[in-house]
């Protein structure tokens, strides 16, 4: 085929998904002329699944996506129809922000950023192959004819490669949503020695809401407290739409036990391995036989359609047993199918390939982000996106790589995980994998990024000095409430109020907010201390700050005892010619190839005793020097 | 999760070789040596490089009398502030005077650590590297092989019964965070305090064990019973291959029993040795040989030791019908001097063990070995043998629990505090990792497939 040559680009992404838009974004606002390729401009961060972003863990993602100059949380505080905190009655840690989106106009709002964006280029057109030379990424060839050189070129594919779906007995070599899969580019990933895997993941059927009867359901409203993802005030002026709970019942489990000969998961047609966390109803009622009911939420897929996202029935089994068992459900029983569930098959890497800024390790310049590297979900996918743009840029620049840690962020653990220990099933953030979780909130992610994401030149000025205004005002809070001391006379009544029992003798105003129930709004009521000069983020976080100080401080020791080990950095060492290491161990850690001593601990096989190794060869090392 | 280990921890450990002398050193190093060995040390003030004498004390029970020296940062050994303790030579008492740091802030030094330190703070020569290396691989593997060796299967099951009710905790309320959506109720802080408080209760009740002095007495008992001078100590010392009692050719010099621990092809066995059992008037000797009855009694199996070169007598064949009935093992001491028609003799004993008798000599060492395959012959073959308690015997494995504690009271308070349930988290799971330590559990992978298992979950 005869090739149009084109003009060369600094990066190429492949993918215009969550982590594609996230990454073109980075590299062309971090200066750099940038091509974004996308299968279908229709598809350019589309939701093919769940009508929602954040959630727990994957709210504090976004959140850290916006602290550092990305877009993922201003588009969704632009296009959400509901907001809700998750987890109120629970630590701050672990308070989660959740929207309901618009899909359709998060698809629109995320096209049109990327339109508007200066040295970003979006076309339509498949990747098939990577252009390697020497170990080196020079660019991508297309389907239509096109060759596009780069200096970098960031793999953002998504479910797309050799994606196929399967419903029941039917199944088509397809892409998400009824795009058009790419089936031609993993030849090339194994052609240039990368290794790759085939994962599994499943959406529910879209129902057309004029045949539900909402009356029979659980109403589910968002709630009055305005929240938003980003820090930045974006306005949204939306009307709210609630969504709708119901309940299966044992004769939605009948159809789906007497149908199971039919599902391709249980008859072995479907070879990829899905996600725990995301069962479909019929692993749930086979796993979990003695539960009487599963939820089902029914969810607005956009304010202009009629479609709705049911919730908690992700399925594979064939259409008609998709009708038969939705219409057992309260409320569901005329129910009409616009979009049969389905579950997708896909081609991905074993992420353990990549280093922590995303980069192939065996070829330089090439990166990887999102679904390709086995995870799941739209925020784990845009955080990943975001970082490999940044590092694609940092690494055509001759710039250091922007590492974030497990005690800087959540996306820091998620990379981490993902490179470190790789995963055997699409890997989903929980707040549980975060092992300094209090420290990594949602609330003060700016607080944790936004320096970084400025020095990096993607956070504005803007976000910059809010954060600054934010720091400096927290300060001052927790002195003003420090320097307070009153005798007990004075907190007579607050205590009385609050159900607590007054101190003996004077208490600083600060440590009256470690009593559990007392809050600054309650200091503020009583006339104790003057809110007003202060924005309400700073308010919250100081009061955090105080009320967990104990906690808060006795993580931060432990983040300074990880640091610490991640202090003794390993450059390239073939750790088989290591005298004294286990061979299991030395074998691990040349696949891994960590980068400091930390990383290296947490690895699987790789004991204290091989860590005591690494570290004598590494003073030897520095003695030699 | 991250590994326990920091380098910044003070560590300790014996720093002599174990049981091998007649006085070992127990070392502390790390910035808080100092602190650690004021509050287990009482005697005269410890100053830089000069040698005090008093005594180690756990609270106020004194473990041993000792010289100590504190040895400031830089020039020591490790190149850190450290502290030797010049002890009694006995493991015992070293092991409880390193258990008495644990339990004041040390944590115990891995296989070579102090070594590793040493060249890592540029204290020993390039040449030394690999050398470094051998002593963590080969201390590695035999202490990894003892560990698991010591960890009694009752003990290791209990263990585990305390992890996965902490596992299950933790993933309850884990799932109701990460899932706060599904109809999984929130676990309250009063179910969460009763999970709590039913591991505290546990974890004191294997650290009060053990610090009962029962550390190493977990394993097989055996007890070594015979007339006088028929050989005793001299057997226990061929099978420790080392003189730690006391052996004359006067009649009644052990009037004591002694215990020694012993690691027999991987189990644990505590070897008692008696007074010669004969009717004494001797007051002193009369306790000894009372505590040797007494030690018989408790032993698991019994070492009945006869001396071939006497005939046998009838208190031979009275002191054998008190013991029969346990399992035992008759232990021929065959030294130059031997009675011709000895195993004809034997016949008096009207024993019905004839699959149990061995041969040995207690003075060059011949047939201990035999001696020693018989011990573990009975102890697989007879399951009453198994360890009648549950006790930690390894100081690492004390070590851990010690911590698990810590951590478990730590969230306790956060609970009793009535803060959010999901804040005990971290040390709920600081506790079982330290307890997934003795069992090889990994945290964090078993707090997930138990949230996914337990729970359905997701959408």
């Amino acid at each position: 085929m005869n090739t149009i040559k084109t003009k060369t680009f600094d990066i190429i992404v492949v993918g215009a998904g969550h982590a594609g838009c996230e990454a073109a974004l980075a590299s062309a606002r971090l200066g750099n002329n940038t091509l974004c390729l996308s299968i279908s401009l229709d598809g350019v961060a589309i939701m093919a699944c769940n009508p929602s972003v954040g959630g727990t863990s994957k709210g504090h993602l976004v959140r850290e996506i916006d602290a550092l100059g990305g877009q993922m949380g201003i588009n969704i505080d632009k296009t959400s129809i509901q907001m809700k905190m998750l987890n109120l009655s629970k630590g701050p840690a672990v308070h989660s922000l959740r929207a309901q989106a618009d899909k359709k106009d998060y698809h629109e709002e995320m096209k049109s950023t990327l339109e508007k964006t200066d040295n970003l280029l979006l076309k339509q057109d498949e990747a098939v192959s990577l252009i390697v030379e020497d170990g080196e990424i020079k660019g991508v060839k297309t389907s239509i004819g096109f060759t596009y050189y780069s200096k970098a070129v960031v793999l953002c594919t998504g479910v797309y490669l050799q994606g196929k779906i399967i419903i029941g007995e039917y199944t088509k070599s397809q892409g998400p949503s009824g795009l058009a899969g790419a089936n031609e580019l993993t030849n090339s990933l194994i052609e240039n020695g990368i290794e790759v895997a085939r994962f599994k993941t499943g959406t529910p059927a879209r129902v057309d809401l004029r045949t539900l009867d909402l009356s029979q359901m659980e109403i589910q409203e968002g709630q009055d407290d305005i929240y938003n993802f980003s820090f930045l005030d974006i306005e949204n002026n939306r009307k709210v739409s609630p969504c709708y709970l119901t309940w299966t019942n044992e004769k939605t489990h009948d159809i789906i036990r007497n149908n199971l000969h039919r599902s391709p998961l249980y008859c072995g047609d479907i070879e990829g391995t899905g996600p725990r966390y995301c069962p479909s109803i019929e692993d749930k009622v086979v796993r979990f036989a003695d539960k009487e009911r599963h939820q089902v939420f029914i969810e607005p897929e956009s304010q202009s359609t009629n479609e709705m996202y049911v919730q908690g029935m992700s399925t594979s089994l064939p259409i008609d047993v998709q009708i038969a068992m939705l219409r057992t459900i309260k409320g569901m029983e005329n129910v009409e199918i616009m979009r049969a569930g389905y579950a997708i098959e896909y081609d991905c890497i074993n992420p353990t390939q990549l280093d922590s800024s995303l980069m192939f390790k065996n070829i330089k310049g090439l990166f990887a982000a999102g679904q390709i590297n086995g995870s799941s979900g739209y925020e784990e996918a845009a955080a990943q996106g975001l970082m490999a743009g940044i590092n694609a840029s940092q690494y055509i620049n001759n710039k250091e790589p922007l590492v974030l840690s497990r005690s800087d962020a959540y996306i820091g653990v998620l990379i981490d995980d993902l490179v470190t220990k790789g995963t055997n099933e699409p890997y989903r953030m929980m707040t549980s994998r975060a092992e300094h979780r209090l420290l990594l909130r949602q609330d003060n992610a700016d607080l944790r990024l936004t320096k970084t994401g400025y020095e990096i030149g993607l956070a504005g000025k803007e976000r910059y000095d809010l954060m600054l205004r934010k720091q400096r005002e927290v300060a001052e809070i927790i002195e003003t409430l420090d320097k307070a001391k009153l005798p007990p006379k004075d907190l007579t009544a607050l205590f009385e109020d609050c159900n607590e029992t007054l101190p003996a003798h004077a208490i600083s105003l600060k440590d009256t907010l470690k009593r559990v129930n007392i809050t600054l709004d309650m200091l503020s009521e009583h006339s104790l201390f003057d809110s007003s000069n202060y924005m309400k983020d700073s308010l919250f976080q100081a009061q955090i700050q105080i009320k967990y100080e104990g906690y808060i401080g006795r993580q931060a020791l432990q983040v300074h005892k990880q640091k610490r080990m991640e202090s003794f950095l390993i450059d390239n060492i073939d750790f088989l010619s290591l005298k004294g290491l286990r061979k299991e161990a030395a074998q691990k850690l040349n696949e891994i190839k960590p980068k400091n001593i930390g990383q290296a601990s947490r690895i699987s096989g790789v004991s204290p005793a091989d860590i005591g190794v690494l570290l004598i060869y590494l003073e030897k090392e520095r003695q030699l020097k | 999760m991250i590994n326990n280990q920091n380098y910044d921890d003070t560590i300790v450990a014996l720093a002599t070789a174990a049981g091998k002398s007649a006085i070992a050193i127990v070392r502390l190093s790390g910035k808080d040596s100092l602190k650690i060995a004021r509050s287990i040390f009482k005697g005269s003030e410890l100053n830089d490089r000069v040698m005090a004498y008093g005594h180690i004390a756990d609270n106020e029970n004194i473990i041993d009398e000792v010289n100590i020296v504190y040895m400031k940062a830089p020039k020591t050994y490790t190149g850190e502030d450290t502290v030797e303790i010049y002890c009694h030579g006995s493991i015992y008492i070293a092991q409880r005077i390193v258990e008495t740091a644990v339990k004041n802030g040390a944590r115990l030094a891995l296989p070579g650590e102090f070594t590793k330190t040493a060249f890592l703070n540029g204290k020993l020569d390039l040449s030394q590297a690999e050398a470094v290396i051998d002593v963590i691989n080969s201390s590695t593997k035999s202490a990894k092989d003892v560990a698991l060796n010591q960890l009694s299967g009752r003990l290791k099951s209990s263990i585990s019964e305390l992890t996965s009710l902490l596992t299950k905790c933790i993933a309850r309320i884990e799932v109701t965070v990460d899932y706060p959506e599904e109809d999984i109720e929130d676990l309250t802080i009063d179910e969460s305090l009763e999970t709590v408080d039913i591991v505290i209760n546990y974890v004191k009740k294997l650290l009060l064990q053990s610090e009962r002095g029962k550390v190493f007495k977990n394993g097989l008992r055996c007890a070594i019973v015979g007339q006088p001078n028929v050989g005793k100590s001299s057997l226990l010392n061929a099978i420790l291959g080392e003189s730690r009692a006391i052996v004359t050719p006067i009649a009644g010099t052990t009037r004591d029993t002694l215990e020694t621990h012993i690691d027999i092809s991987g189990v644990e066995v505590i070897l008692t040795d008696t007074a010669g059992i004969r009717k004494s008037e001797d007051f002193v000797e009369k306790i000894g040989v009372d505590r040797a009855y007494q030690a018989a009694e408790n032993a698991q199996i019994i070492l009945f030791v006869l001396d071939m070169s006497r005939n046998i007598s009838n208190e031979d064949i009275e002191l054998y019908n008190n013991i029969k009935s346990k399992p035992h093992i008759i232990v021929l001491n065959k030294e130059d001097a031997t009675i011709t028609d000895y195993y004809m003799q034997l016949e008096e004993l009207n024993t019905d063990n004839t699959n149990n008798i061995v041969t040995i000599s207690a003075s060059s060492g011949k047939g201990i070995s035999n001696l020693e395959d018989k011990i573990i012959e009975l102890f697989n073959e007879d399951s009453s043998l198994l360890p009648s308690e549950i006790e930690l015997s390894n100081v690492r494995h004390i070590d851990a629990v010690h911590r698990a504690e810590k951590s478990l009271l730590m969230a306790r308070d956060t609970l009793q505090s009535r803060v959010p349930v999901d804040m005990a988290v971290v040390d709920l799971k600081g506790a079982l990792l330290a307890l997934g330590e003795i069992t090889g559990a990994n945290v964090d992978e078993d707090v997930i497939d138990t949230i996914f298992s337990e729970f359905c979950v997701g959408k």
